[in-house]
């Protein structure tokens, strides 16, 4: 048993901090580090994709790095401090696995160097109305039609579909009259004028989520992607390459940090928060929380393929990961106060945490923490996690 | 990193899991804890022949070599089966705190009988005046005429006192009841004069007792001088927490087993009560529970030999809240998911319970360790 990280892994981690210290804090310089402004945002991507840094688990000849499972977590940890790209975790990390290891040399060709660049925008239509936790009940078909499927149904809940140029989905084969058992796994292009996109507004006042109605698309039959009737796999596949990340712990740390930022310069009853007993207590408690959620992350990552605990590992950190990120986003609301009550007059919510002290108003901590109650329902539900637990780990269903 | 054990530690922990079975096997453990002994001192020797006393004490200690590891396997295989051996207490902080004194004679072959279980020493340190300071001694050894030194006070549950051969006695030769320094460590032997026990039981079953010292004679040649014994007192609680830490796990893992198997059997209403899916959510979440206890075991596993004493006591200390109360919750929910069952007093799922109660509820308690916690993380500047 050997409890210690390497020193290669510490070594490298060095690496990633002067890294960015050289790259990001001062060779971007000192520009507000707006995730909207999307010259940042392209310019700090196109440094990531050249160090082979912005998708490391892709295979080398793709864009991809060497790096080993546990670096590649070092760097999402380092990496947490910055303004990372979050539209891009649908393509790189979903669509584009599963193109690389299941997908034609030609599919690979087509659709990988655009996705790495950015040049095109992914979205995924898995979930449909009457389909959600049971996705093996989709309903939408595609039928074979010469040198066509013809896509029908709709698809829900999904991210991006208003700003992506392709949609990647699991439908139904028909052929001949019968509806296939399994789903299958197919791409196109959303600029398809048979596609209407609707916006779905979330309780955070953001607009991520849509609704996708396909009516008769035509989806040449070049992509498919892999077999038919073998979509779920492809898509379990992928799932069980990104174990270690369901928890989103660094993200959790860089939020805890942010709250204990936010609670030293927080004054109540002329008593700095972060000096009162009550909310040490609660910190201090969420901290232990975030220790032991992020060495069961290393624990996946250092499991043996194969190993029976990994199925309910993942479930933990799914349950945990979501529900710490919601304690710790809900007590950095309570800590912002009234401030982050107030909305702009057009409803918008105002930003700016760090800015906190000029600020009065920000209402970004309120929206960050209502968007922060789909962590537990998106990706399979927590209590579809504890299904598993109960089916897989403890044999009693 | 690797989380698995070693082809040895495998071994090590097969041969540990054999002899609890045939020893404490959960028919002879229900047995064992309604009569009450005193602890087994025939046990204790055959686990010091095993060479398991001094397992994670380093060959120059007459230990096997081992590691912190080694003493987590036994604790757990022993929480497991609810081993009543003082292990934490007997062996773990006894043996680390003998074998970093000054090396006299006596102490050696103290050392050198304690590893194999033919000696057995109790630390008798706390007060419970003193709450949750961990330095708290009002007990005091004051020099004599004679050139003794006379000891007075009180100790307060010395798990396995009823029975030891010695103690390890913490008292005060200089400052007040709350300084860290001026404590000295004496050598008594139980037929001393003027040392008295009142014996009792804890909530689970243990022996133990409060050690009262009335005008006890000592050699004013103490084992241990003031200079450095909170350092030791330090490392005795970090010990203590990371023993009971790997126990606990044991614990937890065997409730969370037991009552999956209770859920499997019992019928009601025409199906297995396993079937019902409010109670598989409620098993699933004890699940999480002992898998992150299990985490937070290995973490403060990795921080026991930091090189840092503040970093390691405040990680150790976190993981003693963080499994306790976890542990605490895991018991909890299975009585509760044993029905009527969990309330019986033979029923093993109630004397592990009462055993985290135990074990978590010393040193002040939970609540009070977290605030402690808290003090150290954020008041320090």
């Amino acid at each position: 048993m050997n409890l210690n990280q390497n020193s290669e892994d510490e070594d490298f981690r060095q690496e990633v901090r002067g890294f960015i210290e050289s790259q990001y804090w001062l060779g971007l310089g000192i520009r507000s580090r707006d995730p909207q402004d999307r010259t940042f945002v392209k310019s700090w991507r196109a440094i990531l994709l050249e160090k082979k840094w912005l998708a490391p688990h892709w295979p080398l000849e793709w864009g991809g790095s060497n790096l080993s499972p546990m670096q590649r977590y070092i760097l999402q940890e380092e990496l947490s401090v910055t303004i990372t790209p979050q539209m891009d975790g649908i393509a790189l990390h979903l669509v584009g696995p599963v193109l690389y290891t299941f997908g034609s040399l030609q599919q690979k060709r087509r659709y990988l160097p655009k996705i790495i660049t950015g040049e095109e925008a992914w979205c995924q239509g898995f979930s449909e109305p009457e389909s959600g936790s049971d996705v093996l009940s989709a309903r939408t078909t595609a039928e074979r039609s010469g040198e066509y499927y013809l896509v029908n149904g709709q698809k829900i809940w999904t991210t991006g579909a208003h700003l992506a140029d392709m949609m990647f989905a699991l439908v139904r084969v028909k052929s001949a009259g019968r509806l296939q058992q399994g789903l299958t796994f197919m791409v196109f292009s959303m600029r398809d004028p048979n596609i209407t996109v609707r916006p779905i507004l979330t309780i955070d006042g953001q607009h991520h989520f849509n609704e996708v109605f396909l009516d008769r698309v035509r989806v040449p039959i070049s992509n498919l992607i892999g077999e038919e009737g073998k979509g779920w796999e492809y898509a379990r596949f992928l799932l069980a390459n990104e174990r270690a990340m369901v928890a989103q712990a660094p993200q959790i740390r860089q939020n805890l940090r942010r709250l204990r930022t936010l609670a030293a310069a927080t004054t109540r009853n002329g008593t700095c928060l972060l000096e009162r007993k009550d909310f040490q207590h609660k910190l201090c408690l969420l901290e232990l929380e975030q220790n032991a959620l992020e060495l069961t992350v290393l624990r996946v990552l250092n499991a043996k393929p194969g190993d029976p605990m990994l199925d309910g590992l993942t479930a933990v950190l799914k349950i945990r990961g979501a529900a710490l990120r919601q304690r710790v986003n809900e007590l950095t609301l309570e800590t912002a106060g009234e401030r982050a009550l107030i909305r702009e007059p057009d409803g918008s919510f105002v930003d700016d945490i760090e800015q906190s002290s000029t600020s009065d108003r920000i209402a970004e901590v309120a929206s960050r923490y209502l968007f922060s109650l789909s962590g537990s329902i998106a990706g399979g539900t927590s209590e579809i996690q504890r299904n598993l637990i109960a089916g897989l780990v403890l044999g009693m269903s | 990193m690797d989380f698995s054990y070693s082809d040895s530690q495998t071994l090590f922990q097969r041969s540990v899991e054999r002899y609890c079975s045939e020893n404490y096997g959960l028919s002879a453990r229900a047995l064992a804890l309604n009569k009450l002994t005193l602890h087994d001192r025939k046990k204790w020797k055959e686990i010091g022949d095993l060479g398991w006393l001094g397992a994670s004490l380093p060959l120059e200690s007459y230990g096997s070599g081992g590691s912190i590891i080694e003493a987590a396997i036994i604790l757990e295989i022993f929480g497991r089966h609810l081993v009543d051996l003082p292990y934490v207490e007997h062996a773990l902080v006894v043996g680390h705190i003998v074998s970093r004194l000054p090396p006299t004679q006596e102490i050696e072959d103290l050392l050198s009988s304690i590893v194999s279980g033919e000696a057995t020493v109790a630390f008798a340190h706390r007060e419970i005046e003193g709450g949750r300071d961990l330095h708290f001694v009002q007990t005091s050894a004051k020099p004599t005429k004679e050139g003794k030194v006379q000891l007075n006070g009180r100790k307060s549950i010395v798990v396995g006192g009823p029975n030891v051969d010695q103690f390890i006695v913490s008292a005060r030769t200089s400052g007040e009841a709350t300084d860290r320094g001026g404590v000295s460590l004496f050598l008594l032997n139980r037929k001393r004069e003027g040392m008295i026990t009142h014996d009792y039981r804890l909530l689970d079953g243990t022996n133990a007792c409060d050690l009262v010292l009335e005008d006890v004679q000592a050699d004013s040649q103490c084992i241990l001088g003031e200079d450095n014994s909170f350092e030791f007192t330090e490392m005795a609680s970090d010990l203590e927490d990371i023993g009971f830490c790997a126990e606990a796990l044991g614990i937890v893992e065997s409730v969370l087993w037991m009552t999956r198997n209770y859920l499997r059997d019992r019928k009601q209403y025409g199906s297995t009560l396993a079937s019902f899916q409010a109670l598989q959510h409620r098993m699933a979440d004890m699940f999480v529970e002992v898998e992150l206890s299990r985490s937070t075991l290995f973490h403060a596993l990795s921080m026991i030999g930091h090189s840092d004493r503040a970093t390691r006591h405040a990680n150790v200390l976190g993981a003693r809240i963080r499994i306790g109360n976890s542990a605490k919750y895991v018991c909890k929910e299975a009585i509760q998911l044993h029905g009527a069952m969990g309330m019986v007093e033979d029923n093993l799922i109630g004397k592990y319970f009462k055993r985290i109660c135990v074990v978590f509820g010393q040193k002040g308690g939970l609540d009070e360790q977290l605030d402690m916690l808290s003090s150290l993380k954020f008041d320090e500047r």
